[in-house]
């Protein structure tokens, strides 16, 4: 028998299997109209889907945990299909296949620590840096002095990912990127 | 809580003190009580308010801590702060001195007052008077009941919290009045139309803050409410609570005179007052030990 959460437990953070989805709640709330029965309403986030839904339970019902962790892993490498992870404590590789990679692949560079979140001792999602730094490898030639108009231009990373950044960046300079917009932040001195 | 008390003694009520510990649970389907030196603490002063009335007491008020077991959130707490007060006579006296109550204490313009019928129709789009039960059961579910409500009650009260009350005492405070019968409480049936109870609920900014009623006197129409509650706890598999024989005595020998009484969630008036948005707010302590 699994574990399992009764309402009173719920708390911003718990994992629970609903619809047979691993998720996460965001927001827990006990409603109990005037002389009426209380409830605990409760905002979540599908682990899987990444939608956020709203769900009402009887004070009081049971819920199922979901066998989810959230650890720090190296990035290794990728054999084309899989991308493979290592954790650092245990020295215990994983596989992540595309699906759980979605669009984070392309700020994965080789020894970089990812949050990584596993279900069922799976990977379900990978979570890179909220930061990166990565070497630019391809750009066209920047035209000085034209900051002023904000111009910006393509920038292809070590990694794949094409970002938009300024005129004066070139080929060979280290950026520092934020994964979550995909925005360029500033030149890294080397 | 200073301000309340000055304005009840303003007005006449004598302040009393009632047991905190007693012998019984109190008999209420969604109510549970909290366990203590072999009997329980009281959810409300009510029970004991209502014997000093029957006594002859006269308008009362007490201001009470009460204990309501499992009921942690945001605007709930285990331990809490209660304001009674009862007076004798119809509800028209009682709403008219809430609104001056919540002029001194909020600031605030005289409450709208309207009937929990034209609230529920303008939001629901359903009568909950005629409405077949049918109807108002798969309604409920439609809005996100878990599972099938257990009856016409539970239906109402989930649509009505969930499309209603959100929305109530915007700007100024909204008394709701004219409940329905099946949430009658301990409130008489309104004379002029059975299918309504006069029991009254005070909100503002979405907020309940007092529960009243035109009190039901007939100490056999009592028993029978008390012996349906426990059957909806027996149902749902929840202990039964004994009968308050000492209340049910003082109704039946010297008879509850015609009284009007409400109770006001006082930390929730402090929050009201102070714009808060949660009961931590206002609140030094929040123990909640056990729940």
């Amino acid at each position: 028998m699994a574990n399992t959460y009764s309402t009173n437990e719920f708390r911003s953070g718990l994992k629970v299997l609903l619809d047979s989805d691993p998720c996460v709640l965001l927001d827990c709330e006990f409603v109990k109209p005037g002389k009426g029965q209380a409830f605990t309403r409760i905002r979540y986030r599908n682990l899987k889907t990444g939608r956020v839904l709203d769900k009402t339970f009887k004070s009081g019902e049971k819920v199922e945990a979901a066998d989810v962790l959230d650890i720090e892993m190296q990035y290794l490498y990728s054999d084309g299909g899989d991308w493979h992870f290592m954790d650092p404590n245990t020295y215990e590789q994983y596989a992540a296949n595309r699906e759980a990679l979605g669009e984070q692949e392309k700020w994965l560079l080789q020894g970089m620590n990812c949050g990584v979140t596993l279900y069922n001792g799976a990977i379900l999602l990978i979570h890179p840096p909220q930061f990166v730094e990565l070497k630019v490898v391809e750009t066209e030639p920047g035209i000085r002095g034209d900051t002023a108009t904000g111009g910006s231009k393509n920038a292809t990373l070590e990694t794949g990912a094409v970002v938009r950044v300024p005129l004066f960046i070139e080929a060979g300079e280290v950026l520092r990127l934020d994964t979550r917009s995909g925005e360029y932040v500033s030149r890294v001195k080397t | 809580m200073s301000r309340l008390r000055a304005f009840l003694t303003a007005r006449g009520y004598l302040e009393v003190e009632t047991p905190i510990l007693g012998p019984s649970a109190v008999p209420d389907r969604h109510l549970d009580s909290v366990p203590a030196g072999g009997g329980f603490l009281h959810t409300s002063p009510e029970f004991a308010m209502k014997r000093l009335l029957a006594a002859g007491s006269g308008p009362i008020f007490g201001i009470v801590k009460a204990f309501r077991a499992g009921e942690t959130g945001v605007r709930h707490a285990v331990e809490f702060t209660i304001a009674e007060w009862y007076r004798l006579g119809s509800l028209d006296g009682l709403l008219d001195e809430m609104d001056l109550l919540l002029g001194d204490v909020l600031g605030a313009r005289p409450a709208e007052r309207r009937t929990y019928r034209a609230l529920f129709l303008a939001a629901v789009g359903v009568d909950p008077l005629a409405a077949p039960d049918e109807r108002l059961l798969t309604l409920a579910e439609a809005h996100g009941h878990p599972g099938r409500p257990d009856d016409r009650a539970a239906a109402l009260d989930f649509l009505f919290s969930r499309l209603v009350e959100p929305d109530l005492g915007a700007r100024d405070p909204t008394i709701v009045t004219r409940f329905p019968a099946p949430l009658a409480a301990l409130a008489r049936l309104s004379p002029d139309d059975p299918r309504t109870a006069e029991r009254f609920e005070v909100f503002w900014r979405g907020l309940e803050l007092a529960n009243g009623y035109d009190e039901l006197q007939d100490p056999r129409e009592h028993r029978r409410r008390f012996r349906v509650e426990n059957e909806a706890r027996r149902r749902a598999g929840r202990p039964t609570a004994a009968l308050d024989e000492r209340l049910l005595a003082a109704l039946e020998d010297s008879g509850l005179p015609r009284c009007s009484g409400v109770a006001l969630g006082v930390d929730r008036l402090v929050m009201a007052a102070s714009g808060a948005s949660r009961l931590d707010e206002v609140m030094a302590f929040r123990e909640d030990a056990g729940s």
